[in-house]
């Protein structure tokens, strides 16, 4: 009977989240130029047909640039989401629905790490690991892992006093069947939303520290880096940020306004 | 003149698809002192009418036609800051729920006195004076303890005592209890019955008392509405009422009390 | 009273975890410190001496314990690339950092709190409308990349302040201040923005509440049950909300830092990171963290004060 109210955060946020994909996907298979080819004649050029989005100060192509850089971004977040929020769901999962003394602890220690700003977290662990690709990933999936763990748990933890689960135990499943094919699926929409989140932390998360220089290192082409180049040449040519920040905030954005289309779907 | 007049009530719900109307045409009066029930089933438009007297019906409902006359004048007629003068110091609600219609990080004390604030000149020590004494008429115990008290540390009766001695405390001439001993136990129950009985002969105030639970309205009121679906179904003396209903609605909601009490007993002894 | 006995005993403890495992990645697992600071050609003889000399051949809780009372004075060793004492390192840049958190989170509550009351006032009219639109834009938008933004705009168009021309505070104070403006509002407003749609949800779903129509019914006006009876319940879930965004300034100012050329513990620590040079590292991270720690004490005692529920309750 109540009107209801479009679900616009949750189209708009699908809708960026593929426009950026489509954006990236390309990049992975076709980009304009080559973008670590140089050009000395178009140094800092501005946005024209045959560069769109302007060249930077070795001449080399923006639009071919982002377009590798918010791959190796997304590449980042998903493996980041898929690592941190794969080992916080299992931890989560069995904590919740085992519970004891292992539960107590590992949610106290969980507590306290979650208190913690996340990017200073990721840069004690970058700083133990050395900079790199694949230490930003392992160093953010850590972070990532608390905040899974904790949302899986309360989901388990309430569930498995529902009368579904009781009368799945009678029928003689297992422990594993019980926590996998029977609860998961109920604490889908809730895992979905905190994915969401982790997914716009991560990608922020990668580009501040890429910016720093303790991140992706070159020759991968990333956001971050062309952002702290750009800073040199800012008034003279202000595309070499603009466009690399755009798609920062654009993936940021999509996946944060899918968190929030998650969170009012789940509620209903 | 009538203490309270309502006259051709209609309201509805706005925000469902189509427009909803829960009260329609409803039409009764009050004299000074009066203690008049209204009983109905929940859904029968009986809270919305209690709540379209001070006009605190949430958003989403409105009165779409009627007048609600106090003392003779209109208070669709009022300003808000007029509306705001009769709230509390004229006309004072209590809710049906006592654990969730006090304010939680606010002292007993100052939400007894509140009304006194907002209302009057009184000095501070003069407004605690006049809330401790509230309490006691409110057959609170220990008030001097309480006063500094939070709500969460308090029982539900209790509560509904705070709520009674907030409402007392400005001596309203009209008193509109919602449900008010619905979420309490069944001795709680009485005892506040009681309590609303002797503050209507000791001050005099007119009490409006909405229950679904006509038990209840029996032991407290002279005068009963019986509403159904948001009409007044039937209208007059409790004793008329109860002992020749003219409708078949008032009679089916009669056949089921000693239903009510006969499960209630039993329930007390299991 | 026991409340704040408790709370203050938690504090200790997570205190010395949170120092002990800090010690313990930044000072046992990078290997041996000796070695490190002396190269590869020092002799075997050489290298002992060292150790003994820093006490590295006793146990691991001993060397902690150690390490954690000169801490506590204020010795944090010596770092290994300026070849100085750490403290002496951070001296003059702690000042910074805290000048641009305090002024960070002012900004902050100056504009989230107004705006946050302002939008759950107004629910779904036209302006709460833009705002909420706006909000959630600003949100996505990294720190760093507003720096970058704001260096643009008002820096390098507008020329209201010189880009990278930072104002040591003994040059002159208000110089200071007024080079911290660009880079605090650079981290306050995606955290502001934070700030808003919580407080204006909050406020919504406590004007949900039951006690809120009792207010009315008592003839109460619109601002008096806002500010005296909705605001201080809503304020419970914000202030962990502020907590965390103080400890939240704190890190991310180290990005902002880079952005502006702040010489602040930021960029020191970036540096530190950069050259593993893990005694400077180290001290920061303490500081930083017993800093998180501290804000996350006073944050329970100041929710205790407001809600008497918990204090009760424990």
């Amino acid at each position: 009977m109540k009107r209801e109210k479009r679900n616009y955060n949750f189209i708009l946020g699908a809708g960026l989240i593929l426009f950026m994909l489509a954006f990236l996907l390309i990049g992975c298979f076709f980009t304009p130029y080559d973008p670590d080819a140089m050009d000395g004649g178009a140094k800092l050029a501005g946005p024209s047909l045959s560069h769109l989005f302007g060249c930077d100060h070795f001449g080399r192509d923006m639009l071919s640039r982002v377009m590798k850089g918010t791959g190796t971004t997304f590449f980042v977040a998903l493996t980041t989401v898929a690592l941190g929020g794969g080992l916080g769901i299992f931890i989560g999962a069995f904590t919740g629905y085992f519970g004891g003394w292992v539960d107590e602890v590992l949610m106290r220690f969980n507590d306290a790490v979650v208190s913690f700003p996340p990017i200073l977290l990721a840069l004690v662990f970058i700083s133990l690991l050395g900079p790199g690709k694949y230490n930003v990933i392992l160093a953010l999936a850590i972070v990532l892992i608390p905040s899974f763990a904790r949302i899986t748990r309360s989901e388990f933890l309430r569930q498995r006093e529902m009368d579904y689960v009781k009368s799945a135990r009678l029928m003689g499943a297992s422990h594993l069947r019980i926590m996998f094919v029977h609860i998961f699926p109920n604490a889908l929409s809730s895992v979905l939303s905190m994915a969401a989140i982790g997914f716009n932390n991560a990608v922020l998360m990668e580009a501040s520290m890429s910016y720093l220089g303790i991140g992706v290192q070159p020759p991968d082409a990333s956001l971050g880096r062309m952002l702290s180049e750009s800073q040199t040449y800012l008034l003279s040519a202000p595309w070499c940020a603009v466009f690399p920040g755009a798609a920062v905030i654009l993936l940021a954005l999509g996946f944060s306004m899918l968190g929030d289309g998650l969170v009012k779907k789940g509620g209903r | 003149m009538k203490l309270l007049e309502v006259k051709d009530l209609n309201i509805e719900f706005y925000d469902v698809n189509p427009p909803q109307k829960v009260v329609k045409g409803v039409s009764f009066s009050m004299e000074k002192g009066e203690v008049l029930g209204i009983v109905g089933e929940s859904g029968s438009g009986k809270t919305q009418t209690a709540l379209s007297i001070l006009r605190l019906l949430k958003s989403g409902s409105q009165i779409s036609s009627g007048q609600i006359f106090f003392k003779g004048r209109d208070l669709a007629g009022y300003t808000r800051e007029e509306l705001q003068r009769v709230r509390g110091r004229k006309i004072a609600m209590i809710f049906q729920e006592p654990m969730t219609s006090l304010n939680p990080v606010l002292t007993v004390g100052s939400q007894i006195e509140e009304g006194l604030l907002l209302h009057t000149q009184l000095s501070p020590e003069e407004r605690k004076k006049r809330a401790l004494l509230a309490m006691e008429e409110a057959g609170l115990g220990e008030v001097k303890k309480l006063y500094g008290k939070y709500p969460h540390q308090l029982s539900g009766g209790m509560r509904q005592r705070v709520m009674i001695a907030a409402a007392l405390v400005t001596e309203p001439e009209l008193l509109i209890a919602d449900e008010p001993t619905t979420a309490l136990d069944v001795t709680v129950q009485a005892q506040i019955l009681e309590l609303l009985k002797e503050i209507n002969k000791k001050h005099g105030m007119g009490i409006l008392f909405i229950s679904h639970d006509l038990a209840v309205i029996r032991r407290l009121c002279s005068r009963v509405l019986v509403m159904n679906e948001g009409r007044v179904e039937e209208e007059g003396e409790i004793h008329k009422v109860f002992e020749q209903p003219e409708k078949e609605y008032t009679k089916k909601l009669l056949a089921a009390i000693p239903h009510r009490r006969e499960s209630l007993r039993k329930r007390r002894r299991g | 009273m026991k409340y704040l006995l408790k709370k203050t005993g938690t504090l200790i403890i997570t205190l010395i975890i949170v120092s002990f495992f800090s010690f313990l990645a930044f000072s046992i697992i990078p290997g041996d410190a000796a070695k490190s600071r002396l190269g590869t050609e020092a002799t075997k003889e050489q290298v002992e001496m060292l150790q003994k000399e820093l006490g590295l051949d006793k146990p691991v809780l001993v060397q902690y314990g150690n390490w954690l009372k000169n801490f506590v004075t204020g010795d944090m060793g010596e770092s290994y690339s300026y070849s100085m004492p750490v403290q002496e390192l951070l001296q003059d840049k702690i000042p910074v950092t805290i000048a641009l958190t305090v002024m960070a989170f002012l900004i902050i509550l100056l504009l989230s709190v107004p705006l946050g009351i302002f939008t759950a006032q107004h629910e779904g009219q036209w302006l709460d409308r833009v705002i909420m639109v706006l909000n959630q834009i600003v949100m996505s938008v990294p720190g760093f990349f507003l720096g970058i933004l704001i260096t643009f705009l008002f820096g390098l168009v507008l020329k209201w302040f010189t880009p990278g021309a930072y104002v040591p505070v003994s040059e002159s104070f208000f110089g200071f201040l007024g080079y911290l403006i660009a880079p605090s509002a650079a981290i306050a407003l995606p955290r502001c923005a934070m700030g808003v749609k919580m407080l204006r949800s909050a406020v919504l779903s406590q004007l949900e509440k039951d006690y809120v129509r009792t207010a009315y019914a008592r003839g109460n006006g619109q601002r008096r049950v806002m500010y005296r009876h909705v605001l201080k319940n809503a304020m419970l879930p914000v202030l962990t909300f502020w907590g965390m965004t103080i400890a939240d300034i704190v890190a991310n100012s180290m990005v902002i830092e880079q952005v502006f050329t702040i010489p602040g513990m930021g960029s020191l620590l970036i540096a530190s990171i950069s050259n593993r040079d893990y005694p400077v590292t180290l001290g920061i991270i303490v500081l930083v963290a017993s800093l998180v720690i501290v804000v996350n004490f006073l944050v329970d005692i100041l929710y205790g004060r407001i809600d008497p529920r918990v204090r009760v309750r424990q």
